[in-house]
């Protein structure tokens, strides 16, 4: 089903903005839409609303095309977003995605099979015992990316599964690595910059960055318990040398932190 | 009736040094803010407290002070002023002002960004107490002027400046003098500027800094952190010769050892009969005592650190503060009220711990092995580092 299909299309799409939340809940916004310059709101408030790519959620939203600026703001609980995304054109497209409330499930794939290149893209989830499964650039190339990600809750939890060697998996005082599945974000894609603010206990997340160089990750956690995976795998020869940035600050009583840099 | 007449600059160090001395068990002033412009920036203090920096708030010793999209000139007690552009971080690790010159010092980081230092005239601090710290390098100062731009990887860009009264080509082509010369060292050697606008580049701790080269068509107001985005030409040069010159002196990059079959040396016998022999002239007796001073220092240490444990001060077990010599890491004590590793080679790689928390961290390394790092008490934050 197509709703938007014009270049230069301006759509604010209010679902759901009521006074009593009882009335907003189980919306439901589905899309397709491909063309440049298109400017997208979608707030939805209430609990149980879902933006997808048909009724049933078994398809993804649609979203193609250049110079896209898309705000998707779902306040309440217990909301779904399934969305894949391509980003070509010209253009640059910002991408800001808010999640205000708990028991969300954020499933989006940018650049899925087309590139994602100079996008700029917040996550900002502020609730508790949300799924997200972030992919970006893992068909396609993602070079310039600026991805932002703000936690503010417990319990959040990351889809994308790979596996780390080298992470802390026996106490201290002896040999303490070894592998560890964990779940995160995977991007594939050169001259990436990530900045993660995370306030919260028991968040898990891994990353991994994997390109030619230029990569940089700033990551800011606060809260116990957590467990944190950042990995840069530059997977191709640099002349003088592929280079990649971490800078992590902690401030927790015992999180678990392992970096792995690969050049 | 006696009357003293100062002029206003004398006046103002004056001023600040009798609040100094007059405060001399309080938090002392060293300085101040006396130029700002632009969105004012922070200084955040040893105990947490953050202060906007405006316009003649003092600066004590162990402040960091941070520009924004502003920028500021700090004045100390000995006439030493820096002055720092937009985003610019420096960290005031230690001033010390005593009416004894030879026991008045000064140590600062400059993080990022860009800095000018230009020396006190009144030779309050001896240039030998001065130490300026970049990510990658040591700066000696023997009477000096001169700027650091510093990019997030840490690389340090050291520009010498010329007199105030001689800051433009034409000026230095008559014949201007350069404000004094500074050495820029680290682990791989010193360079001495000497000339006016003479700068190096130092890309690492472990490597040596540049050649020096001389900036030409440039005036102080061009030196800002543009130069992270676009380096000047004569440092691009340098810093192609340099690797150059690493390819072709017979260093590391052109050992080759399947060139040679070291079984084949025919001294190969001799030597390893003359390794096995053993005479009294082998007994080093000195080594018994520097054993002995060596366990003298070490228990010193770890009175130093547990007085400092029980004061609640951060400490790394058997590990001191800045750079570790087995993996290349510089541990600051405080930075922005955390405990701030960094080690900057091919990869740039920081943490910040809030201070007063345990933790330990082991790092992997491919060439330099495995290490460990103990933070406080080590029960806690658990962190491994891998660089493969």
């Amino acid at each position: 089903m197509k709703i938007f299909k014009n270049l230069a299309v301006s759509v604010f799409a209010l679902i759901g903005l009521m006074s009593y939340p009882i009335l907003a809940d189980d919306n439901e916004v589905l899309l397709d839409q491909d063309g440049d310059n298109l400017v997208l709101t979608i707030l939805q408030a209430g609990t149980g609303n879902t933006v997808s790519g048909d009724a049933t959620e078994s398809s993804d939203l649609l979203l193609s095309g250049g110079s896209i600026i898309l705000d998707l703001i779902q306040d309440g609980d217990n909301n779904d977003f399934f969305g894949s995304i391509v980003l070509d054109g010209s253009g640059s497209s910002v991408l800001d995605f808010y999640n205000l409330g708990s028991g969300n499930i954020f499933d989006i794939d940018a650049g899925s099979t087309g590139s994602a290149d100079y996008a700029d893209m917040l996550s900002s989830i502020q609730g508790d015992g949300n799924i997200f499964d972030i992919g970006i650039g893992e068909s396609a190339s993602a070079e310039y990316l600026n991805f932002d990600l703000v936690i503010l809750g417990s319990r959040n939890d990351f889809d994308t599964s790979f596996t780390n060697s080298n992470v802390w998996t026996a106490g201290v005082g002896t040999n303490n690595t070894g592998t560890s599945t964990m779940v995160g974000i995977l991007v594939d894609a050169d001259n990436v910059v990530w900045n993660f603010d995370i306030t919260g206990d028991d968040n898990a997340l891994a990353t991994s960055q994997s390109g030619n160089s230029g990569a940089s990750l700033t990551a800011d956690i606060d809260g116990s318990d957590g467990d944190f995976q950042f990995t840069q795998n530059m997977t191709t020869t640099c002349t003088p040398a592929c280079t990649g940035t971490i800078n992590v600050e902690i401030d927790s009583e015992n999180a678990s932190v392992s970096i792995k840099q690969t050049d | 009736m006696l009357q003293l007449v100062l002029n206003k600059p004398t006046k103002f160090v004056v001023a600040v040094l009798l609040i100094a001395i007059g405060n001399s068990y309080a938090a002392e002033p060293i300085g101040g803010v006396f130029e700002q412009s632009g969105k004012p920036g922070s200084i955040v203090r040893t105990t947490g407290e953050e202060l906007t920096a405006q316009l003649d708030t003092d600066v004590q010793s162990y402040d960091n002070v941070e520009t924004e999209n502003g920028r500021l000139k700090i004045k100390f007690v000995d006439d030493t002023q820096i002055s720092l552009t937009e985003h610019t971080l420096i960290e005031i690790t230690e001033y010390v002002y005593d009416p004894n010159p030879s026991k008045s010092k000064m140590a600062m980081n400059f993080v990022s960004g860009t800095a000018r230092f230009a020396t006190g005239g009144l030779g309050l601090v001896p240039k030998e107490n001065i130490q300026i710290q970049t990510p990658t390098a040591s700066i000696g100062i023997r009477g000096t002027d001169f700027t650091t731009t510093v990019d997030e990887l840490g690389r340090s860009l050291v520009i010498l400046l010329p007199d105030t009264n001689c800051n433009d080509k034409i000026k230095l082509e008559e014949g201007c003098r350069p404000s004094g010369s500074i050495t820029v060292t680290n682990a791989g050697g010193t360079v001495t500027l000497e000339e006016a606008f003479q700068a190096v580049m130092v890309s690492t701790f472990e490597q040596s800094p540049t050649q020096p080269v001389t900036l030409v068509d440039l005036d102080l107001n061009q030196i800002d952190n543009m130069f992270i985005v676009s380096k000047p030409e004569e440092i691009v040069k340098a810093e192609e010769d340099q690797q150059e010159t690493l390819k072709g002196d017979g260093g590391l990059l052109d050992f080759d050892g399947l060139d040679k079959d070291f079984l084949e040396s025919e001294d190969l016998g001799k030597a390893a009969e003359r390794e096995l022999e053993f005479t009294e002239l082998d007994i080093n007796f000195l080594d018994v005592d520097f054993l002995r001073d060596l366990l003298e220092i070490m228990e010193e240490a770890d009175a130093l650190g547990e007085q400092e444990e029980s004061t609640g001060s951060d400490r790394l077990v058997d590990r001191g503060f800045g750079v570790q010599g087995d993996n290349q890491f510089n541990i600051l004590p405080d930075v922005d009220g955390k405990v701030f590793f960094l080690r900057v080679g091919t990869n740039y790689t920081s943490l910040k711990i809030k201070k007063g928390s345990a933790g330990i961290i082991e790092v992997r390394d491919k060439d330099l092995g495995d290490t460990v790092m103990c933070l406080n008490n080590c029960e806690g934050i658990r962190i491994t580092i891998t660089q493969q």
